[in-house]
């Protein structure tokens, strides 16, 4: 994998990953989040772990495993600390959030107690501190959601736990909050080399035409995101049918799986399927979470990618398109906004008639087209492929190490 | 010990992560209020920090200030005269800090309608932390940089020609502070000092002093 990166990042950059993860020998990291399967933060860590491992570092990825009631808790987090109005979790639930984390606590007490460092992947396991009062090494809490304006409610909850680790990540500096620690910037990445992202034949693209019922020779509208209410499948559909007055060729493409610990999956989908009212060109693809390489051959048989989120911690599905060299159309908000440069690379819109404005500009407009697609790539290996990532988790953990904000050796 | 009994460069490389400080400006008003008191290494961070973190790679204004004063304030005068500052034609960040409070006071002053103008995304300070370590790689002698600085990584050259800025007491780079122990580059010391890094992405600025290395050695 380094030999690969260094093909497509340059030696120096491997070079400095290896002499930072030097200063880290002989160190226990462990990432504890709530998914193996499905999200954006599965697969950061599938791809994040390898490399460590390939750096020489003694990382582990462990989950937290509940019942149904502690992910719809933590669903409810999810949904409220991103914003979400009107909704009142009850002390039932919280009771068992805390329930669950003490047994996950005790289950993976030995590992975590002695672990040098801990990074805890947003809310799901974020209580586990709570039971490692003599912990001995640095705990990192990282938050991959925006939470800019949470509920008051749950935030207040869910700090007398944030407030117990070492330091914070956040994805971008809006998300930051007023903690006792130090709150680090980190954008995350994709892997150049994944399945979801590595190079592929013309056959492996074309055989998304015939698999999914697409007409190559008319325009392909996609979004590719779990379903779920803020990532505006419906705004979507409606974006789509602006266009489809003028444009009637155009096709879309709701492309989706599932996590295991996202309980309204199944809910958003049905949703999205009475919105799509059985129209013939409008795909809802309801994908196995292995799907790697079909999404990979969605995203370059596409056109344009769309991301209409609401709230959007990220939004790794707009790297991996604009890697692919296509325009995105992404939702103004979160982390979207740290990717996508209003005509640069794509355009930041507000309501779905916004979306169907950008679309029909670049289909009616084959320069800006081509101008968008060039700048994609170039601005994702700049900024937001995996060796820039790592280098800014190992930074990070040398200067915990050394509990200094700068760091000389 | 190098010609001139001169002790080897050593080069360094760093590596840098953003923090967020926990202060905000909504609008001018606030960002003169938060300027007055905020650690020196967070106005480092917005003057230099470009160069390092994930940003689109041109901005229209060079430093975040100027960037966000245009952007959400749409105040294009202040941003202007923002964006000249230089922060190497300052002795210390504070009298940059000092210099930045008169152009916002007076803007103020001038233009009171820029006290009720709010943005839609506030002016968060960031500051950097950062990791430096030896590389093991030494340049015994002038000469040798003519083949180097295009295998240096961007960490190398941040710290040795942008960070050496404020680490040096002339704030020089280290390049043409440790060319100066030896007798007789003078005109390459001046073609380097005079290299402005507060214009240039880290690549051009890679370019732009390889050039002057290879062809002053050539």
């Amino acid at each position: 994998m380094l030999a690969e990166l260094e093909s497509i990042v340059g030696s120096s950059e491997i070079d400095h990953l290896v002499r930072l993860a030097n200063f880290l020998k002989n160190k226990k990291i462990v990432h504890i989040n709530s998914t193996k399967i499905g999200g954006g933060v599965a697969e950061l860590l599938t791809n994040i772990i390898p490399l460590k491992h390939e750096l020489g570092l003694d990382a582990t990825w462990e989950i937290v495993v509940g019942q149904a009631e502690f992910y719809k808790c933590t669903k409810m987090f999810h949904n409220t600390m991103q914003g979400m109005k009107n909704q009142i979790i009850p002390d039932t639930l919280l009771k068992i959030y805390e329930q669950t984390n003490e047994e996950n606590a005790q289950r993976l007490f030995n590992l975590l107690n002695e672990a040098d460092f801990v990074f805890i992947h947003d809310p799901q396991p974020a209580a586990l501190i709570k039971f490692f009062p003599n912990r001995k090494g640095k705990w990192v809490w990282r938050c991959h959601i925006d939470i800019s304006r949470p509920n008051r409610q749950v935030w207040k909850f869910l700090k007398q736990f944030i407030v117990q680790y070492d330091a914070s990540i956040f994805s971008l500096v809006d998300f930051a909050r007023s903690l006792p620690h130090p709150q680090y910037i980190i954008a995350p990445s994709i892997n150049p080399l994944s399945d979801k992202n590595k190079e592929l034949s013309k056959e492996e693209i074309e055989k998304s035409y015939s698999e999914f019922n697409l007409d190559p020779s008319r325009p392909i509208l996609l979004q590719v995101s779990r379903f779920d209410r803020f990532k505006d499948p419906i705004g979507v559909i409606s974006a789509y049918k602006l266009v489809k007055k003028s444009i009637p060729s155009i096709q879309l493409v709701l492309a989706g799986g599932s996590a295991d610990d996202d309980p309204e999956g199944s809910i958003v989908l049905e949703e999205t399927l009475t919105a799509a009212n059985s129209d013939n060109d409008i795909h809802v693809l309801s994908l196995p979470s292995d799907a790697n390489i079909t999404i990979n051959a969605l995203q370059r048989a596409a056109d344009i990618v769309i991301q209409k989120s609401t709230k959007e911690g990220f939004g790794l599905t707009v790297t991996e398109s604009l890697w692919k060299s296509k325009p995105v159309i992404g939702g103004n908000t979160g982390g979207i906004k740290l990717q996508v440069i209003d005509n640069y690379n794509g355009f930041l819109v507000n309501t779905p008639e916004g979306a169907a404005l950008r679309i029909k500009q670049l289909l009616s407009d084959q320069d800006l087209f081509k101008r968008l697609k060039r700048k994609g790539k170039e601005f994702v290996k700049d900024n937001f492929l995996i060796t820039r990532h790592v280098r800014e988790y190992l930074t990070l953990l040398v200067i915990l190490q050394q509990s200094s904000s700068n760091v000389v050796w | 010990m190098a010609e001139n009994n001169v002790s080897p460069f050593e080069i360094k490389d760093c590596s840098v992560v953003s923090i967020a400080i926990g202060k905000h400006a909504l609008n001018t008003k606030e960002l003169f209020t938060q300027l007055l008191s905020v650690d020196q290494d967070s106005i480092y961070y917005h003057f230099w920090g470009k160069l390092l973190r994930t940003s689109f790679s041109t901005p229209e204004f060079n430093n975040d200030f100027a960037q966000w004063v245009s952007e959400q304030i749409h105040d294009k005068s202040l941003a202007e005269r923002l964006s000249v500052l230089a922060p190497q034609d300052y002795p210390s960040l504070d009298e940059l800090r000092q210099e930045m409070l008169d152009i916002i006071q007076s803007s103020l002053e001038q233009n009171t309608v820029l006290l009720y103008t709010n943005a839609q995304e506030p002016f968060y300070f960031l500051k950097l932390s950062m990791v430096v370590f030896d590389t093991s790689k030494i340049i015994n002698e002038p000469k040798e940089f003519a083949n180097f600085i295009d295998d240096l990584s961007y960490g190398s050259l941040y710290f040795h020609f942008v960070d050496a800025r404020r680490r040096t007491k002339n704030h020089r780079d280290d390049f043409s502070n440790w060319i100066a122990l030896f007798e007789g580059y003078d005109e390459l010391i001046d073609m380097i000092v005079n290299i402005d890094p507060f214009f240039f992405s880290l690549s051009k600025l890679k370019e732009r002093v390889s050039n002057i290395f290879r062809t002053y050695f050539k």
